[in-house]
């Protein structure tokens, strides 16, 4: 972020009805592999926000990944999971001026807790503490999948025509032409895709990146769920999947649910809260498909650095991930229906 | 065939970060970028012992397993990449579905590969399976 604290100031307080907006302190968040987050402390006089509030900003990354969405698409999802009872920080203002710091952003609620997926997965909790989690967990995506976006904020969205899967393997496919690079494994899991597609379910509203590492959790409570920037229709079993998948458990691959707890007690509280059936099948296909989803992710962001040569460790090293991710997917795709 | 970006190009950012950034009073920060540092480091020691065997013996399998389009003199790596750029096409066309005479041939390199390439980035995520 430039060093504009006059004009972002200038900006919170016109935004926030005030007198006057004192940046007391800013620092970068580590969490947000792709876009960057900032928390600020900022002291506000006069007006609805009159006091010390903590705030987080979030700007675009200077590169952008495949489908995800702008911050003003993404600020009209939060805002709508605010407004109907989802656990999300309180979205606050956007800024459309790219002017002020350089790029778009917005300015949310900073909220307590641990996103960091280590620290989440290895804090020790009890049987009976993982499955309250974990029953939180499936109950707020089953208010996520009841969310029915309209109007104008959401022009953007677009249902798509054809089945959820197969939507996402044709953005897949096409992200897979994008990459300078061929990745057979993948072409070979996609394929296996197309001829294993799962049964059509009603599309719903997905967060297509709920998992451990984008959850505010404060011990044993969750306290928001982040990061809505891929938020789209689809399957409501990619979610659950996405969710559950192995390469997001952080090592813990004996809790099955984000590293978390056991996959009955996250099950059992989504089924009850969405009133609808867990589909297995369905599960194992979306598992491969975030295998392959999270090694399509991975290769993009070493290109941040082997094509734009975008000078950052991170992004470049995330490139090496893909193989585990690809092995798994050819481990999975022999193991289909044994 | 070895994951973009090259390991080596990543040890030379880490050298340009080395030497630019020692005034980065983020402790934390520089902790993470070194343990990220000392990870290239790794794989390319273990990608220098592990030498281009892997990736002959892989090339020479493909190269059986379909007609050769690109030219003997570029290095395997591109070689590979061309291969692969073919195989990608027809893996998507269906012409390697489990119905077809080669499909079993090339779930063998390919599964080969994935394990060649986990054992080279991460041997840590095989123990135990």
């Amino acid at each position: 972020m430039k060093n504009g604290n006059i004009e972002l100031e200038l900006f919170l307080t016109n935004a926030a009805g005030s007198k006057t907006a004192r940046i007391i302190d800013r620092y970068k968040l580590t969490s947000g592999a792709i876009q960057e987050n900032w928390a600020l402390d900022v002291e506000f006089s006069g007006g609805p926000l009159a006091g010390l509030q903590e705030l987080c900003l979030r700007m675009d990354a200077p590169t952008r990944i495949d489908n995800s969405r702008s911050r003003i698409e993404e600020f009209a999802f939060l805002k709508l999971a605010y407004e109907n009872g989802v656990r999300v920080p309180e979205p606050l203002f956007f800024c459309k001026d790219k002017k002020i710091i350089g790029r778009q952003f917005f300015i949310m609620r900073r909220i307590p807790g641990v996103a960091d997926a280590r620290r989440v997965t290895q804090f020790k909790r009890t049987i009976d503490q993982q499955d309250k989690l974990l029953f939180d967990l499936g109950t707020e995506l089953a208010a996520i999948h009841a969310l029915k976006p309209s109007g104008r904020d959401f022009k953007f969205l677009k249902k798509p025509r054809i089945a959820p899967a197969l939507h996402v393997i044709n953005q897949y496919h096409a992200a897979l032409d994008a990459l300078p690079q061929p990745a057979p494994i993948l072409e070979w899991g996609l394929r296996w895709a197309q001829l294993n597609l799962p049964r059509v379910q009603i599309p719903t509203i997905c967060h297509r990146d709920f998992r451990t590492g984008n959850l505010m959790i404060d011990g044993n409570n969750l306290v928001g769920i982040l990061d809505w920037e891929f938020a789209a229709w689809s399957d409501p079993m990619e979610d659950v999947a996405w969710f559950c998948a192995k390469c997001w458990r952080f090592g813990f691959d004996n809790r099955e649910a984000g590293g978390m707890g056991s996959r009955t007690a996250f099950y059992d509280a989504y089924e009850k809260a969405s009133n609808r059936n867990i589909d297995h099948k369905a599960i194992y296909f979306w598992e491969i498909m975030a295998h392959i989803r999270w090694a399509i992710i991975a290769r993009q962001q070493g290109e941040r650095f082997a094509t734009n040569g975008e000078k950052s460790l991170e992004p470049a090293m995330t490139a090496f991930i893909a193989p585990q991710l690809e092995w798994e997917v050819m481990r999975m795709t022999e193991d289909w229906g044994k | 065939m070895r994951i973009r970006p090259n390991v080596l190009d990543i040890l030379e950012l880490s050298k340009e970060i080395i030497s630019n950034e020692f005034d980065d009073n983020s402790f934390d920060n520089r902790r993470y970028e070194t343990l990220m540092m000392a990870n290239a480091i790794t794989i390319a020691t273990r990608q220098l012992k592990i030498g281009d065997g892997p990736e002959r013996k892989e090339l020479k399998k493909i190269l059986n397993l379909i007609n050769p389009l690109s030219s003997p003199k570029a290095s395997i790596g591109d070689r590979l990449a061309d291969l692969y750029s073919h195989v990608c096409l027809e893996i998507r066309k269906g012409n390697f579905d489990p119905d077809k005479i080669n499909h079993n041939e090339l779930r063998n390199i390919l599964n080969e590969a994935a394990l060649q390439l986990v054992m080279e980035y991460n041997p840590k995520y095989l123990e135990g399976k």
